[in-house]
Parts: structure tokens; sequence; C-alpha cells
């Protein structure tokens, strides 16, 4: 069964994933911040992190500079409510794989989710 | 007043004398036997003489200068009074008070000079009679106004009087038909060195007398106070309009900073809101097999629909919400090598948020493969050229508004040419346009031609420039004609070329 983390500060978003992606086949773990997402990455192996860039306490863009920092190379796709070029371009250069904008449509996150780890 | 005076203190020193002297005398004369008590009597006269002069002296000036100083103690509170008020209104209302009240005139208007130069408002009038009205306004270059000017003395319509010191002050018979007017008899110059910033004009005496030397000298003290009163009570007011509009800059950036932060929270619920429905779209689609009635099959397409519908109202607000947070200006991102086709195309569309298509037609003139790239700040450039947008369309509203005429119609060309190693912006409206005293003070901070109530701080030019020359080191320039269009030409240095 895929494996996958998705991070957000949103208790809502953290429980719908969890049972949505479950329905669909594939085992979804929650972490609230970055410093959780940090310490389930490193204990885990993950086939995808959704991370949410804009979070209290650690944004996604420092988590995910973090990870590269102690060289670990899960792929990641940002997920953030602004148009942000700059963290955009961060994220890219920092080898995220993908930039998905909220609100989303839980279709195209299927898809895109299914895709990258297929 | 001056004679009457000398001959009465002279007429105090008789009497006392001649009592000091004659009263010895008298009792020399009289009893011959008495060897002393007219040389006590002498002595003791001459000792209290003077103080009796001195007290009848005082009587008689007190009698002679009362008028004198009840204007002195008026015009000491009037002085007190006029530093205090700071609303201009109020002020000229005070002015207008004080004159009635202490020289006792039938009525007391007050004009002062407008902001533009071209003529006297009419800014307080106090009447004892009910129902008398006054012209709203004097054109500066009316007679009365040139006379006050040339002369810098009250200017009096009254029956010539032998003898009356103001008879000197009449004039022509034109500013007297302009005196009538205002049923005036006396028009007093308010004047800041050679600038007249404005005059009083007075109704006649109650007590029907002609003005004394003596209440002239009182309107004019009265007048060059309230000058410089009215000079500082406008200032006031003007410095109060820009600390307002400071104060606007300064809430606008919060507004910034707060649109920032909503716009964040509402965007995490409307994604949490479009997660649950598509979650529970899901779900029915997975155990579509369930719903096998018809009425279990209704109730899936109803939910299904409903959850749709859910899932198309959180779009649209998100799109809502992403265009409040392209105004909120959050971060620095540095600079990098921003596509100048890409900026304005975004400014377009957020323009388009603001202005109704039909109001503005944008045509772009540029391709977007023959443009050099620009080092700049994606977000500043982003708004500059959405205010040059927004600037734009205020202008054509406002040639709209003056009568453009059925054949005007709005048009914004945006077009873009590189040159050298430089990139030339150019947005060429055919709005109202600017005029030639204005142009010098496009770029001020706090200048603007827009009313204030509606729209503009002032800061928008400012802040363009600042952003392109002193950010940028690039180059604004403008090229207007009033009732014909604006062109604002931007200068960028293209990318690797920075400087």
């Amino acid at each position: 069964m895929p494996k996958i983390l998705v991070v957000d500060d949103e208790l809502d978003v953290r429980e719908f994933s969890r049972s949505f992606f479950r329905k669909r086949g594939v085992d979804a773990l929650t972490a609230a911040d970055g410093k959780e997402a940090i310490r389930l990455i490193e204990q885990d192996v993950f086939d995808l992190v959704l991370l949410d860039v804009r979070m209290e306490g650690m944004s996604g863009i420092e988590v995910l500079r973090e990870l590269r920092r102690r060289n670990i190379t899960v792929k990641v796709v940002m997920v953030s409510g602004t148009e942000d070029k700059g963290a955009s371009q961060e994220a890219e250069s920092l080898g995220s794989i993908g930039f998905i904008h909220k609100p989303l449509v839980l279709e195209e996150l299927k898809s895109v989710v299914l895709s990258y780890i297929a | 007043m001056g004679i009457r005076l000398l001959i009465s203190h002279f007429g105090a020193l008789i009497a006392v004398y001649s009592l000091v002297f004659g009263l010895p005398f008298f009792i020399a004369l009289r009893y011959p036997q008495e060897r002393f008590f007219p040389l006590i009597a002498m002595a003791f006269l001459a000792t209290v003489g003077p103080f009796a002069y001195l007290f009848l002296q005082k009587k008689a000036a007190d009698r002679f200068f009362r008028e004198r100083r009840r204007y002195q103690a008026a015009l000491i509170q009037a002085s007190a009074g006029m530093g205090r008020v700071r609303d201009i209104g109020k002020l000229l209302k005070l002015i207008s008070r004080i004159v009635i009240r202490v020289v006792r005139v039938e009525h007391s208007v007050v004009y002062i000079l407008d902001k533009d130069g071209q003529e006297y408002r009419l800014g307080a009038a106090v009447s004892r009679r009910v129902r008398v009205s006054f012209p709203e306004a004097i054109p500066a270059d009316s007679d009365l106004v040139r006379e006050l000017i040339r002369t810098k003395r009250p200017v009096l319509f009254d029956k010539a009087e032998p003898g009356n010191p103001a008879t000197d002050l009449r004039v022509s018979s034109a500013i007297c038909k302009e005196l009538a007017a205002f049923h005036g008899v006396l028009g007093v110059p308010s004047m800041i060195e050679t600038r007249l910033v404005g005059f009083l004009v007075l109704g006649p005496k109650v007590s029907g007398k002609s003005f004394s030397a003596d209440d002239l000298s009182m309107f004019t003290v009265v007048a060059n106070q309230s000058a410089t009163a009215i000079e500082n009570a406008l200032f006031y007011e003007d410095m109060k309009k820009s600390q307002e509009q400071l104060f606007n800059a300064e809430k606008m950036a919060t507004i910034g900073v707060m649109a920032d932060g909503l716009s964040h929270q509402i965007n995490n619920r409307l994604h949490a809101m479009g997660f649950i429905a598509g979650g529970m779209k899901d779900t029915l689609a997975l155990k579509r097999e369930l719903f096998n009635s018809p009425e279990l099959r209704d109730i899936e397409q109803e939910f299904e629909h409903s959850l749709s519908r859910l899932q198309d109202n959180v779009a649209r607000g998100g799109a809502i919400v992403q265009g409040l947070m392209k105004y909120s200006r959050k971060g620095d991102e540095g600079y990098s090598a921003c596509d100048i086709d890409k900026i304005l195309d975004s400014a377009c569309e957020m323009a388009q948020f603001k202005i109704k298509t039909e109001q503005m037609n944008i045509v772009r003139r540029y391709d977007p493969l023959r443009i050099p790239q620009v080092t700049g700040n994606y977000a500043r450039l982003q708004e500059v050229f959405f205010n040059l947008i927004d600037n734009a369309s205020d202008a054509m509203a406002l040639r709209q508004a003056s009568g453009g005429g059925s054949q005007y119609r709005p048009e914004l060309a945006v077009s873009v040419e590189p040159f050298n190693d430089k990139v030339r912006i150019i947005f060429a409206d055919n709005g109202i346009g600017v005029r030639d005293q204005d142009r010098p003070k496009l770029f001020t901070p706090f200048f603007t031609t827009k009313p204030t109530a509606r729209k503009g701080t002032g800061l928008g030019l400012y802040v363009i420039r600042k952003i392109v020359e002193e950010d940028h080191g690039g180059r604004i320039e403008v090229d207007s004609a009033y009732m014909s269009g604006t062109r604002m030409s931007l200068t960028l240095s293209a990318a690797g070329n920075a400087g």
C-alpha cells in the first residue's frame, strides 16, 4: 500500500485526507506542523509528502529546506493558498516536484497524488 | 479730542492752584489780625494740592479715554480669542461678533480669499437685524477689492461731515455702489504684507453717528489681527488634512497586512470545505452499487449535485480571495529577471477586477517574443503597472463625465519597445489629461486633483516614481495635454544590464 504524509495545520484537512486516501487505497499519515513532519519523515519512508506552505511555526519552505539539509530526498508537493512567486521558485530550487493551489478540487489532488505514487 | 483734553487739564490746574493760593490770601485779607493761620493753611493746601490735581487729572482722562480703554480691553480679549480658535468658520464668526459688540454697528460681514485666489467668499455674517442678505462672493478684480489693496486702509462710504477725520477716505461712486450691495458703509482690509487675505464690511453705527478715528483704528487693528489668525487657521486646516492623508496611507498599509492574514484564514476554511465536499462525493462514487432502488438513486443524485455546487462555490470563493491577496503587499521577494509581458498581463487582469471592460478598452501592443527580460521586483512592478492603468481609467472616466461626446471611446494602449539595452513601456490613454499648471506637481507626495472623498491619496505617482527610479534605476516621463490624453513612459534596464 503506498504511503503518503499530509502536512497541514488544519485539523479538518488532516482528518478528511486520511479517510479520503484510505478509501482510495493509499495510507495517509498526517502531521500538524513542520517539526512533527520532519520527525515522521525521518522515521518512515513515504512515497509522497503534501506540504502546506504557510503554517504556524515552521513554514513549508523551511521544512523542505531542513529535509534537504538532512539529505532526505523524499518527493514533495507544495500546497499553498498564495501565489507567492518567490516561495514557488525556492521550492522548485529545493527539488519539490509540484505546486498545488488552495482551495483545490479534490479530484485534481487525487489524480496528482495517484500519478506521483504510481 | 486732544485740545479738549488740554483745556480740561488746564482747568484742573487753575482750579487746584487758585484754591492753594487763593484761600490763604482770602483769609489773610479778611482777617488781618491772624498771622499764623493763613501760613498754616497755605502749607497744608500746598501739600494736598498736587494730589488733588493728580486725582482730578485722572478723572478727566478717564472721561476722555473711556471709549479708547474699552476698545483696548476689547482688543486684548479679541486677540486672545482669535489665537485660540482654530476652526476657520468659528474664527470668522468671532471676528464679526467682536466688531458688532465693541463698535455697535448694524452688521459685520467677513469675506476671505478663496484657495485659487479668484474671488473673496462670504465667511461669516452677523447682523442685529433679521433678514439681511449679503453677496456670496466678490470677484478679486472688483473696484472695492482693488481700492482696499491700493490704500491698505479702511474705505468709507458715509455722509460727508465737516471735521470728520474719515471724510478723506471717501471713494468713487462705483465703490459706493458696491458697498451699498452689502448694506455697508465701511470696508476694512485684512492684509498680510501686500496680500489682501480678506476684508470686513460693516454696516452703519447703531447710534447713527459717523465713524470716528478711534473706530477706524480699532477696525484696522482687528482686521490685521484677523489676517494672521485666518492664515493660522487655514494653515492648521491644511496641516490636519495632510495628517489625515498620512494616516490613510498608514491605514492602507495596515489593511494590506490585515487582508493578507484574513485571506489566508478564509482560504484555509474554503480549502477544508472543498476537501470535505470532495471526500463525500468520492464516497458516493465508491459506493454507487449500494444505491439500488430508484429512491436511493434520486438521493444519491441530489447529494452528488449539491456537493458539486458546494465545490463550485468554494472555487469561486477562492478566486475572490486570490484577487484580494493581490492587493496585500507582502514580503520583498528581491530582484530577479522578470517577463514584462507577464507582469503587464497580470496587472491588466487585476485592473479588470476594478474596472469594467466597457469603461475602458485596453489595447495590448506587445509581442512577448520580442521583449527582453527586465531585472526587477515582480510585485512592485506589478503595482506600478496596475496603478498606471488605474490612473488612466480615472482620467478617462473624468473626460467622459466632462462631456467627452458620444463619439468618445476610452482607450488605453500599452506598448513595450526594446531599444539598445533598455526596455520602454508606454501607457497612452485618451483621458482628461493634465493641466499645464499641475504638471510640475504630478510626482509630489499628497498632490492630487482627484476629490479626496472619492479616491486619490496623492501618493500613487509619488510611489510609482520611487519604485521605478530609486528601486529599479529606471526613468519615468510624462507627456500630457489637457482634454487630449496622457502618455506615461517608463524606461527599465534589460536583464544582464542592471544599473
